[in-house]
Parts: C-alpha cells; sequence; structure tokens
C-alpha cells in the first residue's frame, strides 16, 4: 500500500520535471511576442489569423502575414525580425541534428513486423502517407494509431492526444474501444484524447487545419490523422480545367499539414486513394496499374509514402514506395478484431 | 394637347405595368417596383383608360404579388417589416409588460397578445400615426399622397408617380379602398405582430440547424447531454472527441435507448492481453522528445484503467536491430548477425551474410582431442605435416619467403589407413582455425552459388589466419575435368583452383588446404600441381599394427604374451587401420560370447580376459579390405607424383 503510495508521488514528480521540460522545449506560444515590443493588440490579431505560436510566425512569409487585416508592412516587418530572434532559423551541424533526430519518437502499428520495416513504427515530425485501394487497411490502420499514439513512449507512444479529421464518414470509436481493450487501456480516456472533426468540403478541411493548430497550442497532441486527404478534392474539382486550382489548393492544404508538424511535433498521418491507369503502356506491361491520385504535389510533400496492398484473408501487404532514409522493402501485417497486429501462419 | 399628354403618360404607364411585372429585383426595391405599378393600375382604371378587365386582372396580381414579399418568412427574400420592430421591443425589454413575455419556442408562438403590444408605447404612436393617415386619406379632394417611400431605395424603378389630381368623388372610393387595402398589408399593424413575430423567429432558429434539431428530438435527456456536448467543447468548434462522437452514433443506431451512449467499461478480468501492461509511472519516464519539439502546457490524460495498479513487466524497447545491416552490403533484408571481427571486412565486401554465416558453420572448435601419439606408425607423414604446420605457427618469421610453408596438402593412401586421423589430430592439435568442408557445404540447388560459396569460404578462411581448411575426399569436388561432367561442377572445381593460387592469392597468407582422398589418380592435374606435398599413408607395418593393438586394448583385460602378439602382427600382415580395429572389436567380443548363456547375471569383472584365441577366431571373421593390385596403384602414383618415396623404402 504505501510503496504504491510512493511509486505513485514519484510518478506525479516525474511528470512534472517532464511539463517544465516541455515548457523549455516546446513551441513558444505568441503571448511571448508581448515580451519583445509587439503590442497586444497585434498579438491577439495574429492569434486570431491562425498564429497560435512564435515558430508558426517565424516560419511564415512575410505576404501570409500582410493579409492578416491591420498588420502593415512596417509591422510585418518587426514582427518577423522579433520572432526569428525567439526561434532558431540559421545552420546547425549535422551532429547537433542527427542528435535531435535520434531522440524522435516513434509511434507503433501494433504489428512487429511492421514496425521493423518502419524501424519503430510511424516517424513524428514529418507526414506519413498511406495510399492504397479500398479494403487495404487504411483507415484501420488511422484508427490503430488513434490509440497507440497515447502509449507511452517506452511502448512505443507520444504520450499525447490525436486529432482525427475525417473526409469520408469512416470513422468509428468502436474501433478505438477495441484496441484499448487489447492495450488494457480505460476506453473512456481513450475515446477523450481523440478529437474529431468531420471535413465537408475542401475548404472546410483547411479551415479545420487552423482550429487544429489553436488547439495543438494548448495541448499536447501526437498524432494528426486526415483519413483520406484527397477524397474531397476529386470531386470538389472536377476535370483538367481546374486541375491546377486543385493542385494549388491540395498543396497549400499539405504545406499547412508540414507547419503544424514542424511547429508542434506531431506525426501526421494523411491517406490517400488510388486511381487505375487504364490506358497508355504502363498498363499493358505493369501488373498492378494502381497509382496514388494528388500527382506529384502530394508526392512531393509526403515525406514517408507506404503503399498498403490485399493479401490473403485478413492479412495486408505493406511496401514502402518512398522514404528518405528506409529502405524499399515489405511488411504483412494482418487486421485483427483487436486492430493491426502480425499475421499468423 | 391636354388630352393628347394625358394619353401619352397614360400610355407609358399602361406599359410599364405591363412590362415590368416580369423583372425581380430583390425585396425591397421590388416591393417598391409592385406598389407602383399597383397604384397606376388603379389610377388606369379609375380613368377608364385601357381594357378593364386586364387591369382588374393584373391589380390582383400584383396584391398577391406584392403579399407574397412582404409576408414571406424569408428573411433574406422577404421585406418582413414587423420583423424588426417586434425584436426592439422585446429586445429593448419595455418596462412592465413585455419583460414578462416569454417566447414559447415549443409551439413557436409569441406571448405578445395584441393586449400587451397596446401598452408599448411605439406601438401606440404608430396607431396614432394611422388615425392620422386614415383621417387624412378620408379626407375628399385632398391629395392621397403614396405610402411613404424610403429614400435610401437605391435604384427607384420608377420616381413616385404624383397621381393626378382627382375630381371625381366616385372614382376617389375606389382609390381609397385599394390603398387602405394595400396598407394593410404594408403597415405593422398590431394584429399581425404576433404572427409576424413568429414568422422572424422561425427564421431565425433555422439558421442553427443543430440545436434546432436536438430541440425537434424533443426528447429531454438527449436535449441536456447534447447541450453539454456544445459547451463543452473549447474552442475548435468543429472538432468533438472522439468519445461524443461515439455517443452520437450510438444513439444513432439505437435510438434514445438509456445507456446506449455509455462507453462500455473493458472487462478487468481480461487477462489475456499479450501486450504489456502499462501504468501511470510509464508516462513522462522517457527523455525522448516528440518529434523536433514538444508541446506547451499539457492536458492529456494518460488513459490508464482506473483499477489496474499492476507494474509493467517488461518495456517493449524498439532497438536499432539493423545496426549489422550497413555492412552487409546489398542484401540488406536478411538479418544475418556477423562477429564483429568480419564487419567492414575487405575481403567480405562482395559476398553475402548468408553464405559468411554458412561457412561460419563449418568451422570446427570442439573436434574429440586427438594427439600425435594416437596415430600409430606413419612418422614421415607425421614429421611432414609438423613441419608444414606446426613450425610455421610457432616461427613465422622464419618460415616465410622461400622457406614458407606450402598451400597444400594431399594425403593419399588406401582406405583406413588414418588420413581423416591426421586432419583430426591437425584440427585438435594446432591452434589455427579449421574448416571441415565436405562436397555438401559448398554444393547449392542454384547454379552459380557453389563457386561463390568457394569464394566466402577462401575469404573466411583469409579473415581467420592461421587457418587450415580440411577436405575429406577431395575427389568429390577436385575430380579430374572432363567433357562430359556439368557445366557448373566445373566451375566450382576452377574457382577452386583460383583461389588456392591464383592472380589474387598472396603468398603471405596462412591458409593450408589439406585434402585426403583414397583416389588420388582421379585427382585433377592442375590441383594435384597446387597440392605440393603429396604424402603417401600406407598400411600400418608390423610395429604400427602392433602398437594399435596394443593402443586399443589397453582399456580392456587381455592376457598376450610377446609371441601372441608377434604372431598377430604377422597374421594380420595387409591390414590396414580400420582393420585392425575391426578385429580387435570382434576379438574382444569372444569372451562375451563365452559367457552368452549368462549374459543377465554375469558382472563386469567375471568376464575373462582377451586372449589369443579370440584373436585366431576373429581373423576367420576379419580379412583385409586392401587387395595388394589396389596397393599396387597407390605405389605406383606415390612414385609418379609422391614425396617422401623414403617412407616407402623404410617400409619396406
Amino acid at each position: 500500500m504505501e510503496s504504491s503510495a510512493v511509486s505513485s508521488i514519484a510518478a506525479s514528480i516525474n511528470h512534472q520535471e517532464a511539463l517544465t521540460e516541455e515548457e523549455n522545449i516546446g513551441p513558444q506560444p505568441i503571448v511571448k511576442l508581448e515580451g519583445s515590443g509587439i503590442s497586444a493588440n497585434d498579438v491577439k490579431k495574429l492569434s486570431e489569423a491562425g498564429y497560435h505560436t512564435v515558430e508558426s510566425v517565424a516560419y511564415a512569409p512575410k505576404k501570409a502575414l500582410l493579409v492578416i487585416k491591420g498588420i502593415s508592412e512596417a509591422k510585418a516587418d518587426k514582427i518577423q525580425n522579433e520572432a526569428a530572434k525567439l526561434v532558431p532559423m540559421g545552420f546547425t551541424t549535422a551532429t547537433e541534428f542527427h542528435r535531435r533526430r535520434s531522440e524522435i519518437i516513434q509511434i507503433t502499428t501494433g504489428s512487429k513486423e511492421l514496425d521493423t520495416l518502419l524501424k519503430g513504427g510511424i516517424e513524428t515530425g514529418s507526414i506519413t502517407e498511406i495510399f492504397g485501394e479500398f479494403r487495404t487497411g487504411k483507415t484501420q490502420l488511422c484508427h490503430m494509431l488513434a490509440v497507440t499514439c497515447q502509449l507511452p513512449i517506452d511502448n512505443g507512444g507520444g504520450e499525447g492526444k490525436c486529432l482525427y479529421i475525417d473526409s469520408e464518414g469512416t470513422f468509428r470509436p468502436e474501433r478505438l474501444l477495441a484496441v484499448a481493450e487489447r492495450y488494457n487501456l480505460s476506453g473512456a480516456d481513450v475515446l477523450d484524447n481523440v478529437a474529431y472533426a468531420r471535413a465537408y468540403n475542401t475548404d472546410h478541411q483547411s479551415q479545420l487545419l487552423l482550429q487544429a493548430a489553436a488547439m495543438m497550442s494548448e495541448t499536447r497532441y501526437a498524432l494528426l490523422v486526415v483519413d483520406s486527404a484527397t477524397a474531397l478534392y476529386r470531386t470538389d474539382y472536377s476535370g483538367r480545367g481546374e486541375l491546377s486550382a486543385r493542385q494549388m489548393h491540395l498543396a497549400r492544404f499539405l504545406r499547412t499539414l508540414l507547419r503544424l508538424s514542424d511547429e508542434f511535433g506531431v506525426a501526421v498521418v494523411i491517406t490517400n486513394q488510388v486511381v487505375a491507369q487504364v490506358d497508355g503502356a504502363a498498363a499493358m506491361f505493369s501488373a498492378d496499374p494502381k497509382k496514388p491520385i494528388g500527382g506529384n504535389i502530394i508526392a512531393h510533400a509526403s515525406t514517408t509514402r507506404l503503399y498498403l496492398r490485399k493479401g490473403r484473408g485478413e492479412t495486408r501487404i505493406c511496401k514502402i514506395y518512398d522514404s528518405p532514409c528506409l529502405p524499399e522493402a515489405e511488411a504483412m501485417f494482418a487486421i485483427n478484431a483487436d486492430g493491426i497486429g502480425d499475421a499468423k501462419d | 394637347m391636354e388630352t393628347s399628354k394625358d394619353s401619352s403618360k397614360d400610355l407609358f404607364l399602361w406599359q410599364r405595368a405591363l412590362f415590368l411585372e416580369g423583372q425581380t429585383l430583390r425585396s425591397r426595391a421590388e416591393s417598391f417596383r409592385i406598389r407602383a405599378s399597383q397604384l397606376h393600375c388603379s389610377y388606369l382604371l379609375n380613368s377608364n383608360k385601357g381594357e378593364k378587365l386586364q387591369l382588374l386582372d393584373l391589380l390582383n396580381r400584383h396584391l398577391h404579388q406584392y403579399s407574397s414579399v412582404i409576408d414571406t418568412q424569408d428573411t433574406s427574400r422577404g421585406l418582413n417589416n414587423f420583423a424588426q420592430s417586434v425584436e426592439a421591443v422585446i429586445s429593448s425589454g419595455v418596462r412592465g409588460a413585455v419583460r414578462e413575455v416569454r417566447n414559447d419556442s415549443k409551439h413557436w408562438r409569441t406571448g405578445l397578445n395584441k393586449d400587451i403590444a397596446m401598452t408599448i408605447p411605439s406601438v401606440q404612436e404608430l396607431m396614432k400615426r394611422e388615425k392620422v393617415r386614415d383621417v387624412r386619406f378620408s379626407l375628399p379632394n385632398s391629395i392621397p399622397t403614396v405610402p411613404p417611400i424610403p429614400s435610401l431605395e437605391p435604384h427607384p424603378p420608377t420616381p413616385p408617380p404624383l397621381p393626378p389630381p382627382i375630381t371625381s368623388t366616385k372614382s376617389q372610393g375606389v382609390y381609397q379602398t385599394q390603398y387602405s387595402r394595400s396598407k394593410s398589408v404594408s403597415e405593422p399593424l398590431h394584429e399581425d405582430v404576433s404572427d409576424s413575430g413568429r414568422g422572424y423567429l422561425r427564421g431565425r432558429g433555422s439558421s442553427y440547424p443543430l440545436k434546432d434539431k436536438g430541440r425537434k428530438r424533443g426528447h429531454d435527456d438527449s436535449e441536456e447531454e447534447e447541450e453539454c456536448i456544445v459547451s463543452g467543447r473549447g474552442h475548435g468548434q468543429d472538432f468533438i472527441t472522439a468519445k461524443d462522437q461515439y455517443v452520437i452514433d450510438q444513439k444513432r443506431k439505437f435510438g434514445r435507448g438509456g445507456g446506449g451512449g455509455r462507453v462500455p467499461r473493458a472487462r478487468a478480468d481480461v487477462t489475456s492481453n499479450n501486450e504489456d501492461a502499462i501504468s501511470l509511472n510509464s508516462y513522462g519516464s522517457s527523455k525522448k522528445s516528440l518529434g523536433t519539439r514538444r508541446t506547451a502546457g499539457s492536458s492529456f490524460v494518460p488513459p490508464i484503467k482506473k483499477s489496474d495498479v499492476s507494474e509493467i513487466n517488461s518495456r517493449v524497447l524498439y532497438s536499432n536491430n539493423a545496426t549489422g545491416a550497413a555492412a552487409n552490403g546489398p542484401t540488406v533484408g536478411c538479418n544475418v548477425n556477423l562477429p564483429p571481427e568480419l564487419e567492414g571486412n575487405e575481403l567480405l565486401k562482395n559476398i553475402e551474410p548468408r553464405m559468411i554465416e554458412l561457412i561460419m558453420n563449418e568451422i570446427m572448435d570442439h573436434g574429440s582431442p586427438i594427439g600425435w601419439d594416437d596415430i600409430a606408425g606413419l612418422q614421415f607423414a607425421k614429421d611432414t605435416i609438423k613441419e608444414i604446420v606446426v613450425w610455421p605457427m610457432l616461427r613465422p618469421d622464419i618460415f616465410k619467403g622461400l622457406r614458407g610453408p606450402p598451400k597444400g596438402i594431399l594425403l593419399f593412401g588406401p582406405p583406413g589407413t588414418g588420413k581423416t586421423l591426421i586432419g583430426k589430430c591437425i584440427a585438435s592439435q594446432v591452434r589455427a582455425t579449421f574448416f571441415s568442408i565436405s562436397a555438401s557445404s559448398l554444393t547449392s540447388k542454384w547454379v552459380g552459388e557453389g563457386e561463390k560459396m568457394v569464394r566466402a569460404l577462401f575469404s573466411v578462411a583469409r579473415c581467420y589466419q592461421p587457418a587450415v581448411v580440411f577436405i575429406d575426399e577431395i575427389d568429390s569436388l577436385l575430380s579430374q575435368r572432363s567433357d562430359s561432367e556439368h557445366e557448373s561442377s566445373r566451375r566450382i572445381k576452377t574457382e577452386f583452383l583460383v583461389q588456392l593460387d591464383g592472380a589474387t592469392t598472396d603468398d603471405n597468407d596462412r591458409l593450408l588446404v589439406i585434402g585426403a582422398t583414397n583416389r588420388p589418380q582421379e585427382i585433377d592435374e592442375a590441383a594435384r600441381r597446387r597440392l605440393v606435398k603429396r604424402l603417401y599413408i600406407p598400411l600400418p607395418d608390423s610395429v604400427a599394427r602392433k602398437e594399435i593393438v596394443l593402443n586399443l586394448l589397453k582399456d580392456q583385460k587381455y592376457s598376450l604374451s610377446e609371441e601372441d602378439t608377434a604372431n598377430l602382427c604377422e597374421a594380420s600382415k595387409g591390414y590396414s587401420g580400420s582393420d585392425m580395429a575391426n578385429l580387435c572389436r570382434e576379438a574382444a567380443l569372444g569372451p562375451i560370447r563365452d559367457a552368452a548363456h549368462n549374459i543377465q547375471h554375469i558382472s563386469p569383472d567375471e568376464v575373462r580376459p582377451v586372449n589369443y584365441h579370440d584373436f585366431e577366431d576373429a581373423f576367420c571373421n576379419i580379412r583385409a579390405s586392401v587387395s595388394d593390385k589396389d596397393l599396387e596403384v597407390y605405389t605406383n602414383w606415390n612414385k609418379k607424383y609422391g614425396c617422401g618415396n623414403s617412407s616407402s623404402k623404410r617400409q619396406t
């Protein structure tokens, strides 16, 4: 009895230490700019326009700041100068960067084999794109990650909340409960830690990210899921005439995602649909003529691209399609009743 | 002149009334347009210009249009001019009566009834003005002013036409009724207050669809719950927690059944989870950071089961288990853990790790301990091997250059004469890495793999210098090359030859290949050259045979005199080492056979010693396995190619 009390006290102290440490390292709230000579009024304007951290101001192009009502050119210059003083944006050594990289959290997928393929799991601070046909487990993987990101870091989690943007209406909290059961977590708390929003059109989808930025500046989020980042774009824009408008919009959306992952260090997981290449030589010679939609824009924006394929029964095959450091290889996992797991032979 | 002017004006009005009708303008402008047209129509009707029926029809239509514009409850389209005043009344909170007015939202009926409305000062004032206007209109010969047209009308379709002075009383009556009718819809009259209020509120309600829906559902509990949800959201009005979504989903599925929305408590007795138990202590204990940065102030709730107090059994650590993968070259896929001394070795650069592992398995490090003394006879062979293998180990500084040891030894001789035993002895006596290779460890079902295995073998052996590669039955690998053999086996041979002594080999490599065979004549001539020392391992001579017998019998009881052993050695001429061993084995069974009737009860001590008689019996069963003819082949080959003919001399 006594020992458990002592250990719980120790844990809480630990937790508090971690909190203070977080405040030193984490993104700096925009209010900090007030200390360096920016008026409270301007700070308020910035935060209303979706800039909730000093980093977001520092990383934003000047053009974007000028759009905000009441920010003149001179003011924008001053704000950016002050922000740049608070945020290190210069060169650093590769050693330093390597040290920081080695501390990056990876969120487990629940399957040992898949984790080995990804060298630990979904990387935080970058965008991971999952694409594949329907019934290849994209949404299931998203659900799985929404729970595993709440696990302790030593157990392959991120110790943070999850933000889930759903554009296809496929979010099922019951799946989260099933996964929570597997990890012996409290189902109610797991659900409380997931912020969910349904996106109804592409503009709304982008708008949600502004809210997401505000929410992330307040609490610790480990994961941002956009289940089908491109589904709405497929229908909101049609034909070749609107292609460039669609791609620009998509590029801006992805840029915002990248900004969020940079600013808050969250893992961004987006899913993508596929299109079959029915004409041309590619369809004749390749056995699997499917490719992700969104073209080069999404290909360049996502850091890691994973291609999911259906295997036998409940098994699925994940292939690394593009990655800055992972070798091109495949792994097999299974979709079980309690989420993603290893394939049983 | 006067009439023509009048008629042209009338025509203009008539046309306007007819053709402007089709256009739709914004609410306010449209209402004015319709009213103006109405006035024109009534004017024309009064002055009996144009067709009466058509005019009446037009008038009727105008009236309908007008009322639809005014009365519509869509605030964006219609000109609902009651709404504003009602809202003003309610929001300003007029003293007294209206303060208690409550809108009964369920039935969408305002509590503002006629009596209460009459007490509102603004309404009273309005009424007063109405009366005045009524009075004014009822006056004969007075100019019937068009109801006040606001000056802020953006595009007046028509300037308010001044109706011509009306002189006839008859026409005036008609006009007045018309006007009063139109007025009844245009002015906020008290009778209409409640009705318009309703319309207004309904319009507002529809702009909040979510709340409205909640109301419509009409269930008190669900309403309250939903209210909680709405108030529970921080900012990010669009984001709700997954739990809320779950509740909504459940409600949708099971109606408003109580408890349907409750998150089921995970059963605590489920212990079959193979994942690690997680407790509060495991949070915040890691020094890792989230992405590149951590977030400020955390309100994240660790999803721990409240009842769960179990400690973490073990932690899943994702170590980077692919550390060796970088050194393994192109095949990163397979995880072979190479010993550290091999990592990054130049020699192994292009060799598959799997093959290296296979070769590593052939290294013999626990052979049965056999000393040089265990080998009877064969003094010359033993001396030569000591010279080639042992001395260079002791003094590598002397044995270099011209004095360097040969790269290959071939041990040949009839079967069962101890060639393999010499190999075993070398393995246990020499402190070098000993590879025991047979054909099976080098060949593969894949074309091309065999050659690579040979290459891998020599590469690994070079990494582990000094090394000895012992190949028993070397004729299986290095037989004579011929036209009829398969291409792949030929490639293995040539690779072997290249590795033994080729362009890439270094003279200073301390690598010795020992081959053992009993068909030396089948060895390829190129291989023969490379196996420099070709040692004939002959049948044991009588001294050696005696040694063998005594050696084998030393653990048994035996009664053999010197004479017996001499006879034994004489009788066993032509026997090989293994034949001698078999002979002794057979003889040792003799005492047991005598005691066969009592085998279950006899104690080991009671067995009689082996005597000469047993050997005599054994000679009947065991014959020499090598004929003189066979021996001739070896001796001929030895004369031709063998080194150390002295031994054969010595034997004879």
